[in-house]
């Protein structure tokens, strides 16, 4: 059966809602500054064989992590076994598809009329789940079973209630085990209301047109992403990038290599080139990887095609096994997201090779995040402040990169300096802008920036980024940005240049200072107009020396 | 001698102006093209068409403005040159914006844009100076250094200056000392001080918040002046003139130019207002207003006859923490384009035909299919409905203009028009669900009031499809947003952020807070010359659980004793169960914002009262239509009543079409509408009956 354009509009709009609704759900009842000020979780609808509808929430790449985690749960609680009320949690990269080992999936089966007919489900970042350090995700992580306690599919709630033991064994192996239980309630909470109204859409529309239109809509993304293909060239494109090191080999860069072939309709994205997986963090599961390359393919076609499993159909991948891309177990893959940024970057580059329409210069390299653990705060409790690390996006072709920003999602997550000093121990000394940080171009990157922390208590701290050494590639003729680093206690007699990939012991007054890449430049900075390069000047994002020597303008004086 | 009370609404296209008689309830209303460059013009134009009929500038009693000269400021960035002074280290504050996250294909597409800076790098200045989080201070005001800045930002000609340092809603005494040396410096500039204008924690919003106030601050307070100069200067002698705000209250046009944020979506806010007095009218105490209008659609859910407020407002961009009426705006009006996606779906908007070139059945050369050419084709809409009294619509443009997308998907125009109206209508269903569940609301308990010219249209078909039991149709659904503003009071809110345990706080501190945030309340009272005794105070506590990041206000006695505390979290813990289905009882109960609400009563318009008929239409019986009933996906004959000619006490039953001067309201088969006393056409179910 075939439904009519206009109920599959309308269904569509009502799946939304769902997921809108589960969204508000998310992060109005979570309790970490994680979920409710840096939005670090997503929700949404899959169909009864976990392939993603619809996904609310500003990580869309977590889309085919839910596909993994669903098809964990059927294996180990086959299908006609699932109960209405139910609701199971997996962490396990391996298993459930999730990033890393803090990103916890919750699934709850929706039924009607005892019918199975999808999943509702949330992935969400929880603040310490044990492992290593506060923050769980070390540096010196080895293997995942470094990386914390790890739930491969399992029953989290039945009819009755929430299973205690559950709850208990989560609890006995968190460091602030309030928080990480009050966000996967939240979590667990907002996947059951997503079962309701999906159920509730069945009574309304026909569980037939319902199922119909989930179908349909997975066959019209793909179908976008098809017509898009179809209208590119034929042609290859390949591109590389590096990580510095992966934490363990200091002096061995990791490569990520790229061969985009595009051929009618279909794309082929190869990773032959790739590095052996890495003994240190930086490796990340296959579901991880394509999600971060299907992020990039989405918005080299067209970003407004709705995210969901139709994504994937176009598009083969070949992802050689026991490489940084598609890891054995038991590596480490707690420090996936610069890695993942890396990936997402790298294939835009070769996707522009064979689509100069889209084309646009990378942002800045080594999004990532920092912990810093303490023993006891103000209230007497133990502590987990956490923060994700941005960096600015690459001009295009038509204008400057916006600065600020979390490459592949486009939101700007971080805490505000008075929640920080409010609730932690620290003082925010600075986030500043850095002048000339940003790629030159006929439009410039955006520019790069520093947030200088103070430790006002002794603590733990670890720095999960990457690329101080390598930094992201102009393009068209337009440079590159200045790299990310990170300096502990800086302009001081004990003055240390920290790794991308780190974890301190911080006694009190020391400070901590990251500093930013900004994003590429586009187009060669000799064709940057004297207005814009003046305007840069006076702005103090450009000083008047760069303005004579890297753009060719004499802007005066700063 | 008659007394008029006038309300005078500034628009994109036109100014609208109603007056209405206190004693007899007459209503006048004139309509006259707005002026952008100087909109004064064009309320004196208004004001001269009521004088023309016969009332004198002496009898006016009451004068209230819906201004949108901050708004049109901000919308085309054409408010003044804006000085900003920061803490010195803090420059990526503003540019990183975070706060408000991007939406829809935005979160993915390369080409992502942030808005532009009200206050760019160039015209900010860093001051040496920082307080910590309780207020202490840990590097002392570098005053000199001050100084010289304020000098360089006159220098280059700035006519405003922001100032926000961090923590200063804890401790204010570095930013009241460089309000002081920018007076001194720079006394031509206008001044805005975070820690007046917004004081409560969480540093972006606040900067944006007062650099926004700072922008279109003088922009506001030149054209009052010069507004204010004109009414005297035509006569109008009462001393009530006032401005509509968008917290849904009134203010003296006097103090306008020192809150310009206040005015800036106050025209929603009016029709929430009105919304409000249609409830009580009507003895209801849950309603939600839809305005539906000609380019988009504004819901408002008001729960036991209290409008929720807002604080993370977003308009042209631009992040905006003063409270406002809480009021979601979807793309959906009359003008709102229908098209064919790229999936091969027939979608509807956000775009919209504008009022130029307008719906293609205006005939002013529109060819793309609009809503409004949908309920032209469905019957809903006669070809002999007037449009602005004049222009009659053309039925056989929109029946082109929906062939337009209705072939290529392989629908019949009848069939094209009738997807249209479902998609729109679910969109407003959505939006209407989601608004009732963020508040934790059931819709059997509300009543649907709409209003805007397009309202009345849609209504009654979406009220059942959400499970409202009742549509209410004020008497002039056109006119609602300025009935509004001669139906509310003059309101104010007074804000303090100070976060601590309620446990912990003593009462005498919570207290004392209040008593700084009432001893603003009043000095603002006896600028804008009210009495202390008309002043009438609400204490309101912004309380969460540890950890949450969202709070939920719970009214606060006067005088609250220790004991009191405990009544306080038993309340707390009441509402957060009723919002989020939960609550923590045994968690403690966290004070984030102190607020102030003080209202102030002036005269108000009633609305009058129509007199009782036979309780047969017959009288009102003016033909018969063709109406589709999109339940049963065909046409059925609807009658058509004139609704000038209705009385209290009749009753129209379904399928009937209800024409008046600005409005056309829509009730479907089995569905019925009563004529209240005040007019209104109440809407149920003939099921329910």
């Amino acid at each position: 059966m075939s439904v009519d354009p206009i109920t599959t509009e309308v269904v569509a709009s009502r799946l939304r809602e769902s997921a809108s609704t589960m969204e508000y759900a998310l992060y109005h009842s979570g309790y970490s500054p994680i979920l409710r000020e840096s939005k670090d979780g997503t929700a949404g609808i899959t169909d009864a064989r976990g392939r993603v509808v619809i996904l609310s929430g500003g990580l869309q790449y977590h889309f085919t992590a839910y596909q993994q985690a669903v098809q964990a749960v059927l294996a180990r609680y086959p299908a006609e076994t699932l109960r209405s009320g139910e609701s199971f949690i997996t962490n396990d990269p391996y298993k459930g598809g999730s990033p890393h080992a803090p990103d916890f999936c919750a699934i709850t089966p929706a039924f009607h009329e005892g019918k199975l007919i999808g999943f509702g489900v949330s992935l969400a970042h929880k603040s310490d789940i044990g492992g290593l350090v506060p923050g769980s995700s070390g540096a010196a992580a080895r293997e995942i079973y470094h990386d914390g306690v790890l739930f491969p599919p399992v029953r989290f709630q039945t009819e009755a209630g929430i299973e205690e033991s559950v709850e208990a064994i989560i609890a006995n192996n968190s460091r602030v085990p309030d928080i990480v239980l009050g966000d996967l309630r939240a979590q667990v909470g907002c996947t059951r209301v997503g079962c309701r109204k999906l159920a509730e859409l069945c009574d309304e529309y026909g569980r037939d047109v319902v199922l119909d239109v989930m179908q349909r809509l997975i066959d019209l993304t793909a179908g976008r992403v098809r017509a898009e293909l179809l209208a590119w060239p034929d042609g290859v494109g390949e591109a590389e990038g590096f990580l510095d090191h992966d934490g363990a080999d200091k002096d061995v860069p990791i490569r990520i290599a790229v061969r985009a072939e595009k051929k009618g309709g279909r794309l082929k994205l190869d990773f032959t080139g790739t590095s052996p997986q890495a003994k240190g963090p930086v490796n990340l599961v296959s579901a991880t990887a394509q999600a971060a390359s299907l992020v990039a393919v989405l918005s080299s076609c067209d970003p407004t095609i709705p995210v969901n499993f139709g994504l994937r159909e176009a598009i083969d991948f070949i992802l050689p096994e026991r490489t940084i891309v598609n890891p054995q177990h038991p590596a480490t893959v707690n420090h996936y997201y610069p890695t993942a940024h890396l990936i997402y970057a790298t294939v835009l580059s070769a996707l522009a090779k064979i689509n100069p329409v889209r084309a646009v210069a990378p942002s800045g390299l080594g999004s990532g995040a920092v912990t810093i653990g303490y023993r006891k705060i103000r209230s007497g409790k133990p502590a987990v402040l956490y923060e994700l690390l941005n960096t600015s996006l690459g001009a295009t072709s038509t204008h400057d990169g916006a600065p600020i920003v979390m490459a592949m999602n486009h939101f700007t997550p971080g805490a505000p300096v008075e929640i920080f000093e409010s609730e932690y121990p620290i003082r925010v000394r600075s986030f500043d802008l850095i002048q000339d940080t940003a790629g030159a171009g006929r439009f410039r990157g955006g520019l790069g920036y520093a947030r200088e922390f103070e430790v006002l208590e002794d603590c733990v701290l670890t720095v999960r980024s990457s690329n101080h050494k390598f930094a992201s590639q102009g393009a068209n003729g337009g440079d590159s940005p200045v790299p990310s680093s990170v300096v502990l206690n800086p302009g001081r007699n004990n003055q240390e240049i920290l790794g991308p990939l780190e974890t301190r012991a911080l006694v009190a007054g020391d400070v901590i200072r990251f500093a930013r890449s900004g994003g590429a430049g586009f187009g060669p900075p000799g064709e940057r107009s004297a207005e814009a390069v003046a305007e840069d000047v006076r702005n103090g994002y450009v000083s008047a020396e760069a303005a004579r020597t890297v753009y060719g303008r004499d802007a005066g004086e700063d | 001698m008659n007394t008029w009370l006038v309300g005078v609404d500034t628009g994109g296209t036109f100014t609208d102006l109603i007056a209405v008689e206190q004693q007899s309830g007459e209503i006048r209303r004139a309509k006259v093209p707005s002026v952008p460059a100087d909109p004064s013009n064009a309320v004196l134009d208004a004001l001269e068409k009521l004088f023309e009929s016969g009332v004198a500038p002496a009898q006016i009693s009451l004068f209230v403005h819906g201004t949108t000269v901050a708004t049109n400021a901000l919308l085309e960035g054409k408010g003044v040159r804006t000085g900003l002074i920061i803490t010195k280290g803090f420059r990526a504050v503003y540019e990183a914006r975070g706060w408000s996250q991007p939406s829809g294909p935005d979160l993915l597409d390369t080409f992502y844009q942030k808005p532009p800076l009200l206050a760019p790098q160039w015209l900010t200045e860093e001051a040496v100076e920082r307080l910590d989080f309780q207020g202490e201070v840990l590097t002392a005001l570098d005053e000199d250094a001050l100084r010289v800045s304020v000098r360089r930002l006159r220098d280059k000609g700035v006519e405003s200056i922001a100032v926000c340092f961090l923590f200063s809603f804890v401790n204010p005494a570095h930013e009241r000392r460089a309000g002081e040396i920018i007076a001194e410096e720079a006394p031509a500039c206008r001044i805005s001080l975070s820690s007046s204008i917004l004081p409560v924690i969480r540093e972006y919003p606040r900067l944006s918040t007062t650099v926004i106030d700072a922008y279109v601050g003088p922009k506001i307070a030149t054209y009052l002046l010069r507004l204010e100069e004109n009414l005297g200067k035509r006569g109008l002698t009462t001393p009530q003139l006032f401005l509509m705000q968008s917290n849904g209250g009134l203010m003296r046009i006097s103090l306008g130019a020192k809150h310009p944020n206040q005015t800036l979506l106050s025209g929603p806010a009016a029709g929430v207002i009105a919304g409000v007095e249609l409830a009580r009218v009507t003895k209801r105490s849950h309603v939600i207003t839809f305005d539906m209008g000609g380019t988009s659609t504004d819901i408002s859910v008001i729960v036991d006859g209290r409008m929720l407020e807002t604080t993370q407002g977003l308009i042209a961009g631009q992040d905006i923490g003063t409270p406002m009426l809480k009021v979601r705006t979807l793309g959906a009006g009359g003008g709102t384009i229908a098209w064919i996606g790229k999936d091969g779906l027939l979608k509807v908007g956000p775009r919209s035909s504008g009022s130029v070139p307008g719906p293609a059945c205006y005939g002013r050369g529109g060819t793309e299919p609009a809503v409004t050419d949908a309920n032209v084709v469905l019957g809903a809409l006669g070809t002999d409905n007037l449009l602005a009294g004049s222009m009659r619509l053309d039925a056989d443009k929109s029946a082109a203009a929906i062939a337009s997308v209705a072939e290529p998907l392989g629908l019949d125009v009848v069939k094209g028009a009738a997807g249209i109206l479902r998609i729109v209508n679910t969109q407003m269903a959505v939006d209407l669900r989601l608004a009732l569940q963020e508040q934790g609301q059931d819709p059997r308990k509300f009543a649907l009031v709409a209003f805007g010219g397009a309202g009345p249209l849609h209504a009654a078909v979406l009220a059942r499809t959400v499970g409202i039991p009742t549509v209410l149709v004020p008497s002039s659904p056109g006119l609602n947003c300025a009935m509004g503003m001669l139906q509310t009071n003059v309101r104010h809110s007074y804000l303090k952020s100070e976060m601590g345990a309620l446990e912990r706080s003593s009462a005498a501190r919570i207290n004392a807070v209040f008593a700084e945030l009432e001893r603003q309340a009043y000095e603002e009272a006896e600028i804008e010359g009210f009495s202390r005794a008309a002043v009438k105070l609400t204490r309101l506590l912004d309380l969460r659980y540890p950890h949450q990041g969202y709070t939920l206000p719970v009214e606060c006695p006067a005088d609250l004793g220790d004991d009191g505390k405990i009544a306080l979290k038993q309340a707390f813990d009441a509402v957060h169960h009723q919002v989020y289905g939960q609550s923590a009882p045994k968690e403690q109960a966290e004070i984030v914002t102190f607020r102030l609400q003080s209202e102030i009563e002036i005269p108000k318009f009633n609305l009058p009262v129509l007199a009782t008929g036979d309780g047969n239409p017959a009288r009102a019986f003016k033909g018969e239509r063709k109406l589709y009933d999109l339940d049963e996906n065909a046409f059925a004959m609807a009658k058509l009543y004139d609704r000038a000619k209705l009385l209290a006490g009749d009753v129209i039953v379904g399928p009937a079409i209800i024409d008046q001067f600005d409005s056309t309201t829509i009730v479907p088969a089995r569905q019925q509408a009563l004529v209240d006393i005040s007019g209104i056409l109440i809407i149920t179910s003939c099921e329910a009956k």
